[in-house]
């Protein structure tokens, strides 16, 4: 399957990137029970509010260390311009929706998507740019 | 040291790209007058259509860069830009992962259209310039 | 760029997951590079070079 990639790089990024996720959704636990339950204030507020963002920071420090270890040089180029076509993507959706909601009445949609559309659109960009090089 | 060599392409797509970001910026503004000086509704699709006429040179912006990097004949200053527009990427992921975070749990208010483009625009521009300079 | 790569395949008898093997890529990287939609790198190069004892020029062609 393509999404497993069969080089030894590749191999090491998912086995980094499991454990970091299951990491956000622990943090992710702790946060929102914490927030729900006890309500903090200041310092401790920021803090349990940065928390699950660390561990998707790492995932995509996880992504950037697969980048700069993966040997073959084409699959690495391939690699480099789906995370192009990924912020492309993201960083388009994310802008149109936000004139949207600047100045008509679109519902709000978190920031956060900006995130999860650059790995959606890193994912399905994948199979069209190695289609090029058939 | 950037600027003084840059061949007839370059120097093309980078005035095709600055012109490109100023008219997304003018748009934007001249909408955003239109909406608040004419009370104008914000409902139904003459407001939709007019809220995203200024995505189109914004689009534009993104179709000049990825055409930019698909010509590049130089494959060195194209190795240099995309290693500053993926760290530029990475920061501007990371700061729209914190302040999703920060707007849910702490209530800050949420960023205009344009915040993340701009975090995305400085960060690469910082990044090659830090790229370049260590690099001689 | 046009290459022989298929040519001295073929003479040795190396399917294009072989010599991905030998050179430690992967058998797209070896196939792009094939049909000439890829260029490797210098090192990637010398690597086929030595792989087929001959020179780079004998195996790449920058002529269209």
């Amino acid at each position: 399957m393509i999404c497993i990639p069969n080089s030894k790089a590749g191999r090491r990024y998912v086995y980094r990137l499991a454990p970091t996720m299951l990491v956000y959704l622990l943090f992710l636990y702790i946060a929102q029970s914490i927030f729900h339950h006890h309500h903090p204030t200041g310092l401790l507020a920021y803090f349990l509010a940065v928390l699950p963002a660390l561990p998707l920071i790492g995932s995509l420090v996880v992504v950037g260390l697969y980048v700069s270890e993966e040997s073959d040089e084409f699959e690495r180029s391939i690699l480099v311009q789906s995370m192009i076509w990924g912020l492309g993507g993201a960083l388009s959706v994310g802008t149109v929706w936000g004139f949207l909601e600047d100045f008509t009445n679109a519902p709000h949609i978190s920031i956060f998507y900006v995130y999860v559309f650059f790995w959606i659109f890193m994912g399905i960009s994948q199979p069209f740019i190695r289609h090029k090089y058939r | 040291m950037l600027n003084k060599n840059l061949s007839r392409f370059q120097r093309r797509s980078l005035a095709l790209f600055s012109a490109s970001i100023l008219l997304t910026a003018l748009i934007t503004m001249f909408i955003h007058d239109y909406f608040r000086l004419q009370h104008h509704s914000t409902h139904g699709p003459l407001a939709w259509t007019l809220a995203l006429l200024p995505s189109l040179p914004f689009l534009g912006t993104i179709v000049l860069a990825l055409r930019y990097i698909g010509r590049e004949r130089d494959e060195y200053i194209r190795a240099q830009i995309l290693l500053a527009l993926l760290q530029g990427s990475f920061i501007t992921l990371a700061f729209t992962v914190v302040y999703a975070f920060f707007e849910n749990y702490l209530k800050i208010p949420s960023a205009p259209a344009m915040a993340y483009v701009d975090v995305f625009l400085i960060a690469s521009m910082i990044a090659l310039r830090i790229d370049l300079r260590s690099a001689q | 760029m046009k290459n022989r790569l298929r040519i001295l395949r073929a003479e040795r008898n190396w399917s294009q997951a072989d010599l991905a093997q030998k050179l430690e890529v992967s058998r797209q990287s070896v196939n792009a590079i094939e049909t000439g939609k890829f260029d490797p790198s210098l090192p990637l190069a010398f690597k086929l070079a030595r792989l087929f004892d001959s020179p780079i020029e004998s195996i790449f062609s920058d002529q269209e």
